[in-house]
């Protein structure tokens, strides 16, 4: 299908979904300690001794801070994509997507007050981006591609967490509707995404000077473990009342098998879809 | 027991070491540009302030700080672990 066409129907389905965002969300005075607020089987601790040991309510008390790390992370990640996408608009030869990336840039900035409007009234708090920036060179189209490699690999995952999220009736309403705002406009990104990576990916990477694909490679890997490091941040097991050092439990959530095992099946059609591309090494993910 | 500086900054480069098992604790001191030597990257500069965080035994406040504070084992000391002591 041609490209264009496909942008222009990506932006009828956003002018369709088009949403005010004081609107969307009825914001109830508290969320309650009985409420879940992230699916168990989503969290970080789930099926481990830590989780084994807490109770119920404790459990629930954990799911409201990894929900609040979990629309946090949000933020942080939205925030330099919004930058990223504002710097890319009106570039010369990117005529059709101009259209979408206005879209998009609303949307997004629609998604930062729903997540923020959850933090601030019920955490008081959105906790702090721990990224760091540092100036760097690169060759051409590199940052481009990287860009758009870094805005798909975030947005899958949390989209992964949305989907599944958005039909948990165990999770407080508000919750879930956050949830359900977000992966309905998630998935029309994510298709943007995967053709601008792919056509940035095929007018860039042929001029690139030896070892840039494969340096690019081990960038974007690095990212993702990034990524996920920011799910275990230890904040959010200190704020839940968890005994012991919360460094601790964020390093041994890390390495436990089973919560590895849940990145590699949130995450195994945005490494198959760049591992086809050559944008990260090695085969399909089983 | 609180660990002193000079012990932090000892768990530092061993921490460092560990990431980065090509390299001999000869081959970096503690005024070493971590950066610029390729010890720390854009990417693993996270990991540096998540360990900096643990070392401190509290969360750092990143809207005041900047790359240059994790230069090396020396500036990050002056900035977090030194004023523990």
């Amino acid at each position: 299908m041609d490209i264009e066409k496909i942008i222009q129907e990506l932006c009828s389905a956003s002018r369709r979904d088009f949403a005010d965002p004081h609107l969307e969300v009825e914001w109830p005075e508290a969320v309650g300690p009985e409420e879940w607020c992230m699916s168990p089987e989503l969290m970080s601790a789930w099926g481990t001794p830590l989780w084994d040991s807490l109770d119920e309510p404790r459990q629930k008390r954990l799911s409201f801070f990894e929900a609040v790390n979990f629309f946090s992370l949000n933020i942080q990640g939205e925030k330099p994509l919004v930058e990223g996408l504002a710097r890319r608009l009106y570039r010369r030869g990117g005529a059709g997507a101009n259209d979408y990336l206005h879209h998009f840039l609303d949307e997004e900035n629609k998604h930062m007050q729903w997540f923020a409007g959850f933090c601030r009234r019920y955490a008081g708090k959105i906790y702090p981006d721990k990224k760091m920036s540092l100036p760097r060179t690169w060759a051409e189209g590199e940052e481009d591609v990287c860009f758009f490699a870094k805005v798909m690999i975030f947005e899958e995952i949390v989209d992964a967490y949305n989907q599944r999220m958005a039909k948990d009736t165990r999770l407080a309403g508000v919750a879930r509707r956050i949830n359900y705002l977000h992966h309905r406009d998630e998935a029309r990104h994510l298709a943007f995404g995967r053709i601008q990576l792919r056509r940035l990916f095929k007018a860039n990477a042929p001029s690139w000077p030896a070892g840039t694909q494969e340096g690019v490679q081990r960038y974007l890997d690095a990212y993702m473990a990034s990524v996920w490091r920011e799910y275990v941040n230890p904040e959010m097991y200190s704020d839940a009342g968890l005994e012991g050092d919360p460094f601790e439990i964020s390093e041994a959530l890390e390495k436990d098998a089973g919560w590895q095992e849940r990145q590699r099946d949130l995450t195994r059609g945005c490494v198959n879809f760049l591992r086809a591309e050559g944008l990260l090494a090695g085969g399909p993910a089983c | 027991m609180l660990k002193t500086a000079a012990e932090l900054r000892g768990d530092l480069k061993e921490w460092l070491l560990k990431k980065n098992p090509g390299m001999k604790p000869g081959d970096f001191d503690e005024k070493t540009h971590l950066l610029k030597k390729g010890i720390i990257d854009s990417l693993r500069l996270m990991d540096l302030v998540l360990m900096v965080e643990k070392l401190c035994g509290r969360p750092l406040d990143m809207e005041n700080l900047s790359p240059a504070v994790f230069e090396s084992i020396e500036t990050i000391s002056r900035r977090f672990f030194e004023v523990m002591s």
